[in-house]
């Protein structure tokens, strides 16, 4: 323990611990810009300058380690000029029409002035006016000018990504993005470039982010202490008056977010709780949630024609069709819903005598992955996941609760962000991935068909050697690893709930209960499946239209319109928080299932749901191209869903991040067939036979192709294809 | 992309070397080409914004081709106090280019720098390497057509 004076009061410090942390703990406040608590200091900005007692002059409190009998003053008439002429300085290349003018006051209250600066660095055009650490610094340092001239950088804004905007003529040169990216997301996309009064900040080369390893997961934005990095979506929308802390629903990590409101009740942006967070929680949310083609009235098919009816109309209707078809209906859902949510549904579905399914691969008893098991020295094994696009945040936990020296090895024939990114990476051959895990752990065929060199296999077995090693691996496409059991293999779920669905079990899988001839009934909940043959009723529940004919639609709500709980990959149980009302006349799962239990005169509340069968693993088969079917279908699950719609045809910003709705076809196939982006083309194997669009990447393996799955494809999994050529025209 | 590997080889694939591995490269090919910063930055696992960064900051790195020939203005204070702004301007208008660019032949390179370190005989000139001191406005025609 340490011992120091700040401002006459004895306070106490951890050894290591900056003066300003000890500050900032005992309430003194310091000014700062380029501080933020989750970064590594800098002493940058120079605003922290402390005095103290004996030293010649004033030093960065930021930077200055607490050490025994130091006698710091934080807040002298010199360290305010000091700090004043810094932020003078600062405000040079800062356009501050917003900042500095005689009639803030007036203009913050009545908005009465004209436009008194030209309108690129006028006091109206900065997105986070009234949002700003300049302006709370500039009036804690009463700034009444700048006695310098004022240089703008005359840079183009940077409109050209998706998800946010960079306005570099706004930017202090604080760091604050450049170590966020460095340090903490470890995507180092950002970074300083050139010298002295040309220096910016930039990717290399300034080339667009879609082009770098940027993983849009908006990190950068929240500590942007000014407006040159905005969010793209309600850049100019009001700003917050209070946030709700509530769970991300997108995927089975279940991140902690804030839904912040703006004083109409209109949710205008989600954000991460002092965690990290994905582009889907950080972006995804809003739009989503007032999204165009979202429907928010029940509507029902009346003479062929689809009419807007209300609930009770709708419902009734509902309820007398399941009733009429008590145990020949199918009954479909996603996971999106709540834990209560689910659990009704259960009930209804026992007292229907419906058959049940969710798209969902079980593979297990469905354990929940602890973090705090990860021990030291530990080795991550992963197979044909790419982590950093899927499960990004759980990758920096395992990281930080594994610091020291843990490795991660890849196996997957695709390359992507993760590939280049890990310690090691086995690429084999399209569909051989197991094989190879097989083979790393002295099991299975003695023969190597991986394509991967015997010098290889064997540096990776040194590594594994001695060492704790996890595998994780996605069930969507894995069939069972076989690994000795001292190694524990851990399964990614990606779709939340998936915990809850493994304990209370499935009447099979979504195509047994297509497949089944006796279901005249189709009652798809959040799930948008792929028809195989007519139905009497079709009944859907759902934010979004499905693409196929229905005679009910249900309008439900999102994870942030409706309260309860929901389970995620940690079996952690986290709460969603009703942020906002349910837009337009859309209701809670929950209330849905109440009121059609209530209209049957079923009681759902007491009853515990009917036990099911709890495995649902999957048959792989191999996939072994012929003469006639050439060319190998990778398949990968597309983790960026909600409702059975994918992200990518809702919202174009993650169109563009990655195209999920294409076929991704590998450079060679493409120059066989001259194919090219965009141009129509057909899948043809035994089972399938799709009409896609065509993407090509140089990132798959030598004659592939690639699928990201969604039920409506009905496509789940590797196989041999044929590819034909349809048409010429580009979209 | 052969010759980088016994560069990267040379430096045992260490990040520490990258400003010795940039140096090289930049002297077999006369500037740093946007290709081989990229594989350099597969190769050594280190972020290409961070290659970017380093070679944006030195001005000794170039990330366009440069010239046959070289010549560097120094534009230090005390070169500038006796005319080096003049000489620049000479060179600018005999070679019709500004300061940073390269001709369209390919021929000349003209480039400043804030000081070489030698200012008692300023103003002075580098050329292909060759440090010229005391240099008179008379001199840059002189050493242009001495190379031409």
């Amino acid at each position: 323990m340490i011992e120091l004076m700040i401002d006459g009061k004895k306070v106490t410090a951890q050894k290591g611990e900056t003066v300003l942390k000890v500050a900032q703990r005992y309430n003194i406040y310091i000014p700062t810009l380029c501080y933020h608590k989750d970064l590594s200091p800098y002493g940058g900005c120079r605003l922290c300058i402390v005095e103290v007692e004996g030293w010649p002059l004033p030093v960065a409190s930021c930077t200055l380690p607490a050490q025994e009998g130091l006698k710091v003053k934080t807040d002298t008439p010199l360290l305010k000029d000091l700090r004043r002429f810094t932020l003078q300085l600062i405000l040079s290349e800062h356009p501050h029409a917003c900042l500095i003018c005689d009639r803030k006051e007036d203009c913050a209250h009545y908005m009465e002035c004209i436009q008194k600066a030209p309108i690129t660095f006028g006091c109206k055009f900065c997105p986070s006016n009234n949002d700003c650490e300049l302006q709370t610094l500039v009036d804690y340092l009463e700034i009444k000018d700048i006695p310098f001239d004022f240089h703008y950088r005359s840079l183009m804004v940077e409109r050209y990504d998706p998800f946010f905007e960079r306005d570099y003529n706004l930017c202090i040169l604080c760091g604050r993005c450049v170590r966020m990216c460095q340090e903490v997301r470890g995507a180092a996309t950002l970074d300083f470039h050139h010298r002295g009064p040309d220096t910016l900040v930039g990717t290399a080369f300034r080339l667009p982010h879609l082009e770098t390893g940027c993983q849009f997961c908006g990190a950068c934005v929240d500590v942007c202490p000014t407006g040159a990095l905005r969010e793209r979506y309600g850049k100019w929308q009001a700003k917050s008056e209070k946030s709700v802390r509530a769970t991300c629903a997108l995927c089975n990590i279940g991140c902690s977010i804030n839904l912040n409101i703006d004083s109409e009740g209109k949710l205008v942006s989600s954000t991460p709780d002092n965690n990290q967070i994905c582009v889907r929680g950080r972006f995804g949310i809003v739009p989503m949630v007032y999204h165009a083609r979202r429907l928010t009235r029940p509507l029902m098919k009346k003479d062929n024609r689809l009419v807007e009816v209300e609930w009770e109309e709708a419902l009734s209707y509902v309820a007398s069709k399941l009733d009429e078809h008590r145990g020949k209906t199918g009954l479909l859902f996603g996971s999106h819903m709540t834990i209560e949510a689910l659990e009704s549904l259960y009930r209804l579905a026992d007292d229907l005598r419906c058959s049940i399914a969710a798209p969902l691969d079980i593979d297990g008893k469905g354990e929940p992955l602890k973090l705090e098991e990860f021990k030291d020295e530990s080795v991550f094994l992963v197979v044909n996941t790419d982590m950093i696009r899927d499960f990004s945040p759980l990758l920096l936990m395992l990281r930080m609760q594994s610091k020291i020296q843990s490795t991660i090895i890849v196996i997957d024939s695709l390359e992507n962000k993760f590939t280049n990114m890990a310690d090691l990476w086995l690429q084999p051959k399209p569909g051989k991935e197991f094989e190879t895990v097989s083979l790393l752990f002295g099991r299975g065929k003695k023969r190597n068909t991986t394509g991967i060199s015997h010098e290889t296999l064997e540096r990776c077995k040194d590594i594994l050697k001695k060492r704790n090693v996890y595998v994780l691996y996605n069930p969507a496409h894995s069939r069972r690893i076989d690994v000795p059991k001292s190694v524990r293999t851990l399964p990614l779920y990606s779709s939340i709930n998936t915990l809850k669905i493994c304990e209370l079990g499935t009447d099979g899988s979504v195509d047994d209960i297509l497949k089944k001839k006796t279901i005249d009934c189709l009652y798809a909940i959040g799930v948008l499946p792929r028809l195989q043959k007519g139905y009497k009723t079709v009944i859907v529940q759902n934010c979004f239209p499905p693409p196929f004919e229905f005679d009910v639609f249900l309008p439900t709500v999102t994870f942030v319109e409706t309260r309860g709980s929901v389970i995620n990959i940690e079996g952690k149980v986290k709460k969603v928080r009703r942020a906002i009302d349910p837009v337009g006349k859309s209701k809670p799962d929950d209330w849905i299932f109440q009121r059609m239990s209530e209209i049957l005169k079923y009681d759902i509340k007491r009853r515990r749901p009917r036990q099911r069968k709890k495995k649902l693993s999957r048959v792989f088969e191999d996939m072994g191209t012929s003469k006639k079917y050439p060319v190998n279908l990778l398949v990968r699950e597309n983790c960026y869903m909600y409702q059975g719609h994918p992200l990518s045809s809702l919202m174009k910003g993650f169109q563009r991040l990655r195209d999920d709705t294409a076929l991704w076809i590998s450079v060679d196939v493409a120059k066989k067939l001259r194919i090219k982006d965009n141009m129509h083309v057909r899948v043809i194997s035994r089972n399938i036979n799709l009409e896609l669009h065509a993407r090509v990447s140089d990132n798959l393996p030598e004659n592939s192709v690639l699928i990201y799955n969604h039920p409506f494809l009905g496509v789940d999994q590797n196989q041999a294809v044929r590819i034909e050529c349809i048409t010429k025209e580009t979209r | 992309m052969k010759n980088i590997d016994t560069n990267l080889e040379n430096y045992h694939y260490r990040k520490t070397n990258i400003i010795q591995i940039l140096q090289d490269i930049q002297s077999e090919h006369n500037y740093l080409p946007e290709k081989i910063l990229k594989y350099v930055s597969e190769r050594l696992k280190m972020p290409l914004s961070t290659i970017y960064s380093i070679a944006t900051f030195y001005a000794a790195f170039s990330l366009n081709p440069r010239g046959k020939h070289l010549c560097t203005v120094c534009m230090g204070t005390a070169c500038h106090v006796r005319g080096a702004a003049a000489i620049l301007n000479e060179f600018e208008r005999k070679l019709d280019i500004k300061a940073g660019e390269t001709t369209g032949d390919m021929n000349y390179s003209l480039e400043t720098v804030n000081c070489l370190g030698c200012c008692a005989i300023g103003p002075i000139v580098v050329y292909d390497g060759k440090y010229m001191g005391e240099f008179k406005l008379k001199d840059v025609a002189a050493v242009l057509k001495e190379k031409e």
